[in-house]
């Protein structure tokens, strides 16, 4: 499905909290079945800019925002559309892993319970395709009523992965999932990531900007609240078009 | 997979929309708990406040020339004897029987009544006293009840010479009848002579008690009160007083112990014998004076407490003697009234008129001894000679009067929460600072823990060794016990001094766990020490025996159960609460604030002085305060530890009763809406406001602290 | 040194304050051990001891305390329990060391514990059965007053297990009798009532019957058989057997056979009835009464104090209205139990329990239902003075769930409800236990209210039983602190009762510090994890 209609899109967004403006007129189009990453120094916004997206923010005390917000080309706040349906087709995984303290199936099969699947045979076949497509299910099959609390770390991301992708969501937005990792389940939970891209449209946070090099297909500079450049990863980190990108890419600061 | 189908989302969202409410108004619902209990408990006691109604209800024909009326003691009817020798009992509804007195010559000149509304005395036609044993019975005919009066003959006399008829007395079995004479009284009963009792001028009141043994005599000029002793009821003066005016009307109140005497000045009197100046001798006081306009006709006593009516020629109101309560008007009374009473359970009055109608009134006074001044004012009740504070609610017989002040279980509360402050303050105070400041970080965990449970120890459970186990001990044991409170720190003192001259090299070794030891064996000595020399010390200055000592020198009593033993045992449940708010107010210091005290240079106890214990001040403060809501509302070991004696006392070796214990003890025993149950309700509230003000103010306390300190740490 | 240097350093202050926490420890360790010495060693068969006089008496009986002699400087005066009550009228004597002249412990001296008037000291003569009679120097005399004693409690049991049912059988009757007494005071028509009465007491008579039949014979068979036994002063007293329920003879018993006793002893208190207006025999209705009310507690202020916490935690928004039911709260908590007391006997009992007695049991009245104090009652009010415990213990429980869960779930697309009940109690479910385990042992040693809302002494039959409808809401029951209150104060023998209120108090303690532990320890791991979830 390579659409030209891009998979998410924020036309000049402003946003922020108790009347501070974080994000400040941004305008960004990501297009379906990629990898995009947002990169950017602590505080200019790109977590806030995903969490606009499956509307995560709205929870948090004085959140405001402007401008448009679309998914699958629909508008995020449409009133018919429910806060419930938008998450079911904008997946999130977080920085920290966070599983339910329930047994991994349970965790897996959380989204589809929520939506009242009860068949059994449909919920196997979605829990061995999500664990399978986060890389986990070799790992796991035959301890699938184990609690997820007793996973690894990494093992625990990638489970927050399955859990996500078991919605079947069109969209899946990744918030630094690798920070709380160590390197070599980094490279795991990266390499989960690359092949997400078969299934879904990965928009991915992250400070670390050779994970943004390795992994991205696309890669988006936000700075002090705004979208200084955007573009495919190789060209961006080869040649930058602006000098605060290639100061930001080069580590003079961050 | 699969997402929401729409009816499953509508499903889902409505449920949460529902829990939402559903977990706001659940959450509402203590608030509302909380103000329902202050409300409902108020409502409780309103009931106190109101002094009560009187409505007319449906009247009554009475036979031609009326005496006298009473009432059955479901008000169904009412019995009126006539001048013509019968009791006409008329029932509301219409159907009547009679009852003639047999041999009564009609028509008869006069009637009473005693006070308990048994024994009628009339005099006939022939000149005969007669008294008559008098009852209404209630019968049952074809599934109807019928009002039975019946009429049983008890005494005649030929009254020759003698004047009008004032009282009846005595029981059935020995009635007494007395009546005025040119010179006094004479009194009549059964078989022997009348006693003649001159007094100089004729008696214009006598009422006589209702074993017939004391008679009052009330005459123009002065009261007198008699004993008739013995098996010829020889009168014997017991008090007699002056009085300004002649009285027009008297009624001995219930209990048979106030005189009320009513003059033409509209002053109605409360008469009491009292001890006289001089020992042994006794003398009539005027314990209340209630003054009102026009003057007074006729007074009349109700059957069950201290409440009586006083009849003018305007009207009738009810006065209550305890309380003073003077004035709850009778509507439309009539202004050609023969007579006037109280119904058997007080639950009305009546009032016989010449024009042959007995108007009836129905009385709700349910709580006439019960005002602000009764509770909370010293009140000057029967057989008092000064106003007091008395807690006393039940009593033997049923004209016990009830004495409901509240002060002495408000003093007796707050004396136990203040002997149980006294001594846990300063100690929970304490032991939080050691622990938060300077104690070594293992004591901790155990000590935290311990003094946990020592706030779930039952009270019961507390109480019960306060009494039985420590109250026997200290009795032994006072002097070297409250030795021992004084020594104690002394003997901490001179021991830290002790150690401050220790060599050098020796304190730097010390770590704060070795230091925990040598307060243990500066405790132990010091304990040790006072146990020796007690006992010689109780010899020396208090002969050997404190408590015979304190009642000789000081003449105090020595209450085993007393305020030292409640103080210690309240203390001892008190201390675990201020303890733990006390710790939690100096964790909240940040640790920074007292690291850079240290970094200055000061010790641990100067930066303990000048930055924690300023800093966590205010949360002390609360910490005491709900130290002393805890210790105001605990019940059951007051209710072991002390003896539970309503006496307004500030020793701290007598007992006391809290309102608490009060509560407990009476409020199962006091039936549902009587006046003793609105009382202790009453206190229950004053209770729960107490503590609603104390808790309030702490919880501010705390949580405003909580702010300061949370932007510090921050 | 000056004194203002020694003010400085601080010496003294902080050994006053390590002073006063070793003082309020010392408090607690000091309560615990008395009663634990106390009652563990009160069930313990203590030897016999004989002493002989001055003044030539003899006394039989266990030493039970001793005291300084007040009339003889440094002497000391003992205090024997010397029982037999019906010969010598009180339980204890002092006895001045100095009168002793001779001080033995004969082997054959025995106790007997009874059903009535107390402890027997003596020594046996023989044992009277029906047919024969086993003299007690005899080889098998123990054996024959074991097996005696144990038939007789058995024919015992039957027969109160038989009285039981006559009550049962009588129930319907007394329902009636109510109505019918209710009518007649009340004035109604009552011929139809004493016709079913009439025939109630037919039937019951009928089926009675065979039953007063077995009844009879049992107690001819208890009033068989008779231990003859003699006093110290040598007095001869022959005991019905069916009055005896335990004979131990201590002096002659080796450490296990005292350790079998001791533990028989500790059975039958915490298994059996009482006897003797409580002061002896068992606590087992006190300690029924007791859980059952707290059953019933927990199951109204579990829901009530979970949704309060859940509002506060994940509903409520900052402002004056949460800030009233956080001050409500504080105030349900600071407010003296006895006032809930007084609001559950004025509201439940007078009002609500009065309602129902007029809505549904008006033809009893003006015999109350349950407009009088009852279990229900007691266990309603008591879960109106716990609800800030399980409150405070859910909240700490809920704030214990990191955020990144409930993110988490919310991210899923879970509805506020679904996370709640899916992930967050869950996670928070061990604060709620410590809550409502905590609820449990505040509702276990609250005394106060109930005294108002329905304790007694003494209930007739316990609230939960095998006629319908089980579970009696209106009953009034027993309760370990209100037993505690009511022997150690209010009982016609005090002194005698004392070590079984010791006792008693030790099983109210072990169980609110067991229960205390529990939650102690549930909520050290939840801090823990609180710890971790907010780092």
């Amino acid at each position: 499905m390579s659409a030209p209609r891009p998979a998410l899109e924020a036309v000049n967004l402003v946003a922020g909290f108790a009347g501070q403006e974080v994000l400040r007129g941004i305008d960004l189009a990501v297009p379906a079945r990629r990898i995009t990453a947002l990169i950017g120094p602590s505080g200019c916004g790109k977590s806030t800019l995903l969490r606009c997206f499956n509307r995560m923010n709205d929870h948090l005390a004085g959140f405001f925002r402007r401008g448009r917000l679309n998914a699958s080309g629909r508008d995020v706040y449409d009133p018919a559309w429910s806060l419930e349906e938008l998450r079911f087709t904008v997946g999130m995984v977080f920085q920290k892993p966070n599983p339910f303290p329930m047994s991994i199936r349970d965790n897996v099969l959380f989204g589809p319970s929520l939506a009242g699947v009860h068949d059994r045979a449909a919920l196997d076949t979605t829990l061995e395709s999500s664990l399978r497509h986060a890389n986990l299910w070799d790992e796991v099959k035959d301890r699938l009523d184990a609690s997820a609390l007793d996973m690894s770390g990494g093992q625990q991301q990638r489970l927050c992965i399955a859990r996500a992708l078991a919605s079947s969501p069109d969209i899946l937005l990744l918030d630094e999932p690798a920070s709380a990792l160590d390197p070599i389940a980094t490279v795991r939970l990266e390499e989960t990531v690359r092949e997400l891209a078969d299934v879904v449209t990965v928009l991915l946070v992250t400070h670390n900007l050779q994970q943004a090099a390795r992994v991205a297909h696309r890669t988006a500079f936000l700075y002090l609240g705004e979208l200084i450049e955007e573009g495919e990863t190789t060209a961006m980190f080869a040649t930058p078009r602006e000098r605060l990108t290639e100061e930001y890419i080069t580590g003079r600061f961050g | 997979m699969g997402n929401f189908t729409p009816s499953r989302l509508r499903r889902v969202r409505l449920v949460d929309r529902l829990v939402a409410g559903g977990i706001t108004a659940g959450g509402s619902l203590v608030l509302l708990a909380v103000a329902f209990l202050m409300v409902f408990l108020f409502a409780q006691t309103l009931p106190l406040l109101g002094g009560g109604t009187a409505r007319p209800q449906s009247s009554a024909t009475a036979p031609d020339a009326p005496l006298l009326a009473f009432e059955d003691d479901f008000r169904e009817g009412v019995i009126v004897l006539g001048a013509d020798g019968v009791l006409h009992s008329a029932r509301l509804d219409g159907a009547g029987r009679t009852v003639p007195l047999e041999g009564a010559r009609p028509p008869l000149r006069e009637a009473v009544l005693d006070a308990a509304g048994r024994l009628l005395a009339i005099r006939d036609a022939a000149d005969e006293v007669q008294v008559w044993a008098v009852r209404v019975k209630v019968g049952w005919e074809s599934g109807e009840r019928r009002l039975e009066p019946t009429a049983r003959p008890l005494l005649r006399r030929v009254g020759a010479g003698l004047g009008r008829l004032l009282a009846a007395g005595g029981d059935v079995d020995a009635p007494v009848v007395v009546a005025a004479t040119a010179s006094g009284a004479a009194v009549l009963r059964g078989s022997a002579d009348a006693v003649e009792i001159r007094l100089g001028t004729p008696a214009a009141v006598a009422a006589i008690s209702r074993d017939g043994r004391e008679l009052w005599l009330g005459a123009a000029r002065d009261l007198s009160v008699f004993r008739l002793d013995g098996e010829a009821f020889s009168p014997a003066l017991v008090a007699a007083v002056p009085l300004r005016r002649p009285p027009t009307a008297g009624a001995l109140l219930l209990g048979d112990t106030t005189m009320l005497l009513g003059d033409a000045g509209g002053e109605v009197t409360a008469w009491q014998v009292v001890a006289g100046a001089v020992a042994g001798t006794r003398m009539l006081d005027a314990a209340a004076v209630f003054t009102g306009n026009g003057p007074v006709v006729a007074l009349a006593p109700s059957p069950r407490d201290k409440t009586f009516l006083v009849r003018r020629p305007g009207g009738a109101e009810l006065a209550h003697l305890t309380s003073r309560r003077v004035g709850l008007e009778l509507p439309s009374f009539p202004a050609d009234a023969v007579q006037a009473g109280f119904s058997p359970r007080r639950d009305g009055v009546f009032a016989l008129t010449a024009a042959r109608v007995v108007h009836r009134w129905r009385l709700e006074v349910p709580h006439p001894e019960a005002t602000a001044g009764t509770l909370f004012l010293p009140v000057r009740y029967e057989g008092f000679t000064e106003p007091e504070f008395v807690w006393q609610s039940t009593g033997g017989s049923g004209s016990f009067e009830p004495k409901l002040s509240l002060v002495p279980l408000v003093v007796g509360t707050f004396k136990g929460a203040l002997y149980a402050l006294l001594f846990s303050a300063p100690c929970a105070l304490a032991a939080a600072l050691y622990l938060s400041q300077f104690a070594p970080s293992r004591l901790r965990t155990v000590a935290k823990p311990a003094i946990e449970l020592m706030a779930a120890l039952p009270s019961v459970v507390v109480g019960f060794l306060a009494a039985l186990l420590l109250a026997p001990v200290l009795e032994r044991h006072v002097v070297g016990v409250l030795t021992a409170f004084v020594v104690l720190p002394l003997g901490v003192i001179a021991a830290a001094a002790a150690w401050e001259q220790a060599p050098l090299a020796w304190r730097r070794r010390l770590r704060p766990r070795g230091e925990l030891l040598l307060v243990v064996g500066a405790l132990a000595a010091t304990l040790a020490t006072v146990a020796a020399v007690a006992p010689t010390v109780e010899r020396v200055l208090f002969a050997g025996d404190f408590s015979a000592w304190l009642l000789a020198s000081a003449g105090v009593t020595y209450d085993q159960r007393n305020a030292v033993v409640v103080g210690f045992a309240l203390g001892f449940a008190v201390i675990p609460i201020i303890f733990t708010l006390a710790e939690d107010a100096f964790s909240n210091v940040p640790p920074s604030l007292v690291s850079a005290s240290l970094a200055l240079g000061a010790t641990r106890w100067q930066a303990a002085r000048t930055v924690a214990i300023p800093a966590a001040s205010p949360g002390l403060f609360a910490a005491v305060m709900t130290g002393l809501g805890r210790a105001v509302g605990e019940t059951m070991i007051v209710l072991m530890a002390t003896g539970n004696t309503p006496i307004l006392s500030l020793s701290p070796f007598d007992g006391m009763r809290t309102m608490a214990a009060s509560i407990a003890v009476e409020l199962p025993e006091a039936a549902f809406g009587d006046t003793l149950y609105r009382v202790l309700i009453l206190t229950a509230l004053m209770l729960f406001a107490m503590t609603f003000v104390i808790n309030t103010a702490a919880v501010l306390i705390s949580t405003r602290l909580r702010k300061r300190f949370g932007r510090l740490a921050a | 040194m000056s004194v203002r240097r020694f003010l400085a350093v601080g010496t003294a202050q902080r050994w006053l304050t390590a002073a006063a926490l070793l003082l309020a420890l010392a408090m607690i360790v000091g309560l615990v051990t008395v009663v634990v010495r106390v009652a563990a060693g009160f069930f313990w068969p203590h030897p016999l001891v004989e002493l002989v006089l001055a003044d030539g008496t003899r006394l039989l009986g266990e030493e039970s305390g001793r005291d300084v002699d007040p009339a003889v400087a440094g002497a000391t005066r003992v205090r024997i329990k010397v029982g037999n009550r019906e010969l010598s009228g009180a339980d204890f004597v002092w006895v001045r060391e100095v009168e002793v002249k001779e001080r033995s412990e004969p082997r054959d001296a025995w106790l007997l514990e009874r059903r009535e008037y107390g402890t027997f000291y003596g020594t046996p003569r023989r044992l009277e059965g029906p047919r024969s009679a086993v003299d007690a120097t005899a080889p098998g005399f123990a054996a024959a007053l074991a097996k005696a004693i144990d038939e007789a409690a058995g024919r015992f049991d039957e027969e109160r297990a038989l009285l039981a049912r006559a009550d049962r059988l009588h129930a319907p009757v007394a329902r009636l009798q109510a109505r019918f007494n209710a009518a007649t005071v009340a004035g109604r028509d009552t011929t139809a009532l004493k016709a079913e009465l009439d025939a109630a007491r037919a039937r019951e008579q009928e089926a009675l019957a065979p039953l007063l039949e077995r009844l009879a014979g049992l107690r001819a068979a208890l009033a068989e058989g008779a231990l003859v036994i003699a006093t110290a002063g040598g007095e001869e007293k022959a005991i019905p057997v069916s009055g005896i329920v335990r004979a131990v003879a201590p002096n002659g018993l080796s450490t296990p056979a005292k350790l079998a006793v001791y533990l028989a002893r500790w059975w039958e208190f915490l298994a059996g009835a009482p006897r003797e207006s409580n002061t002896e025999g068992g606590i087992f209705p006190a300690i029924f009464g007791t859980a059952l009310m707290v059953l019933l507690m927990t199951v109204a202020v579990v829901p009530l104090g979970v949704v309060t916490a859940v509002y506060l935690n994940e509903y409520a928004r900052d402002n004056a209205f949460t800030a009233a039911v956080r001050l409500a709260l504080a105030n349900l908590a600071g407010v003296p139990s006895i006032v809930f007391g007084a609001f559950g006997l004025a509201f439940f009992v007078y009002t609500v329990g009065g309602g129902i007695d007029r809505l549904f049991f008006a033809d009893t009245l003006p015999t109350p239902t349950f407009g009088t104090g009852g279990i229900l009652w007691a266990s309603l009010t008591l879960a109106l003075l716990t609800v800030p415990v399980v409150v405070v213990a859910t909240e700490e429980g809920l704030q214990s769930v990191p955020q990144a869960v409930r993110d988490g779930a919310r991210a899923l697309g879970a509805t506020r409800w679904q996370t709640l009940r899916r992930v967050v109690l869950p996670y928070a479910a061990p604060g709620i236990l410590t809550g409502a385990i905590l609820a449990v042992a505040r509702g276990a040693g609250e005394v106060a209210p109930l005294m108002l809302t329905g304790v007694v002494k003494l209930a007739p039959s316990l609230a939960l039983d095998g006629t319908a409808p089980f579970l009696h809401l209106d009953r009034k029951f027993m309760h370990l602190g209100f037993h505690i209150y009511d022997v150690g104060f209010q009982s016609p023998n005090v002194e005698a009762a004392k070590p079984m209120v010791y006792a008693t108090v030790l099983v109210l303690l072990v169980l609110v510090v067991l229960l205390n532990v529990t939650a102690i320890v549930l909520r050290t791991r939840l801090r823990r994890r609180l710890k971790r979830a907010v780092v």
